[in-house]
């Protein structure tokens, strides 16, 4: 790995352990606690590497969810971790200030017309989030409440 | 159907996929037999109905995209065969004629990267730049080898809004040369 790469991941690790700080802070009053493991990631872009995965698990020790990092190269984003729960999957990604853009251009009535276009909307600051897929372009900054209502989605956990 | 319309459709039925699996998942946690009878949960142990669901769970968003890709692909020949089909509004000669069939019958073993390269210019490097890293996104899902690392990971939605914009855009210029709808 060069030098770019070791920043680029140390950035994602980065991250995911505020992601996961903050996870353990939002779901601490639910009487959940969070189990840090190791896992590796291995992408074209970054090579092997170790990472952190986060399971939520209650006070008898039951897993009800499950924050998988999925990688730090990831197309429209600069980070990809997925919730995954008994019933369902969420995919949060980390998004830069703005967003990503593209730009189309396209030549109409003989002239040359440039247009550019966020990928999604609602993203005012650098952050994770999770995009709404039956909103398209429509991202959430995720925080706690946000988090919980998620967490009890993918898991069909009573307490969230 | 039109490319737009059926990628539109893919995209559906990977959400309703989600939720009609999100249901099965219900039906198993909460033992609701009325709902689970004719399937193959009933003989299932409930440890391997839900390891089942969550293999599909996690598969689906890759299926969607393997699915986009094969219509999105497809629409991207059709717009060059339009083109290539510009050149017999010019006088039809033999020379025309005869290079029109040769690029017809080539355009289908063009390199994917070649292809994407020819609709630059009405799409811009944006979107033929993602497109391309999803092409190589789809090839390793649709190869996938547990020991090659991972290309940039796609989310689905990432993949449906480029080829949708791609498509989109395409048909357009379909549409001014054939005069149809887009």
């Amino acid at each position: 790995m060069n030098t770019t790469q070791m920043e680029a991941t140390a950035k994602f690790l980065s991250r995911l352990s505020d992601l996961y700080s903050n996870i353990n802070n939002w779901v601490q009053p639910q009487y959940l606690r969070v189990v840090r493991s190791n896992m590796k990631l291995n992408e074209e872009a970054y090579g092997k590497y170790d990472v952190e995965k986060l399971s939520i698990v209650d006070a008898n020790g039951k897993r009800i969810g499950e924050l998988l990092p999925v990688g730090a190269s990831v197309i429209g984003a600069e980070g990809r971790v997925d919730l995954i729960g008994d019933v369902d999957q969420e995919i949060l990604v980390y998004l830069d200030n703005g967003g990503p853009h593209f730009t189309t251009e396209i030549e109409a009535g003989g002239q040359q017309e440039r247009r550019t276009t966020p990928l999604y909307r609602g993203v005012e600051e650098d952050g994770w989030y999770w995009i709404e897929i039956r909103r398209l372009n429509r991202a959430r900054r995720l925080d706690q409440a946000l988090f919980l209502d998620l967490l009890a989605e993918v898991s069909d956990h009573a307490c969230c | 159907m039109r490319a737009v319309e059926a990628i539109e459709e893919i995209w559906l039925t990977y959400q309703v996929t989600k939720d009609a699996l999100k249901v099965a998942t219900h039906g198993i946690n909460r033992g609701a037999i009325e709902l689970l009878q004719d399937t193959f949960f009933v003989n299932s142990s409930t440890d391997k109905a839900k390891s089942d669901l969550e293999t599909c769970r996690r598969a689906a968003g890759d299926y969607a995209i393997l699915s986009m890709w094969a219509i999105f692909e497809r629409h991207v020949l059709d717009a060059l065969v339009s083109e290539n089909g510009k050149m017999l509004d010019m006088p039809p000669s033999d020379f025309n004629s005869s290079l029109h069939r040769k690029i017809g019958d080539a355009i289908e073993y063009w390199r994917s990267n070649d292809v994407l390269d020819l609709i630059r210019p009405l799409v811009g490097p944006d979107l033929v730049g993602k497109a391309k890293q999803i092409k190589q996104y789809r090839d390793w899902l649709a190869h996938r080898n547990p020991k090659k690392a991972s290309p940039s990971n796609v989310p689905p939605t990432v993949a449906y809004q480029v080829f949708s914009d791609i498509s989109r855009l395409l048909s357009i210029h379909i549409s001014d040369l054939t005069g149809k709808e887009p």
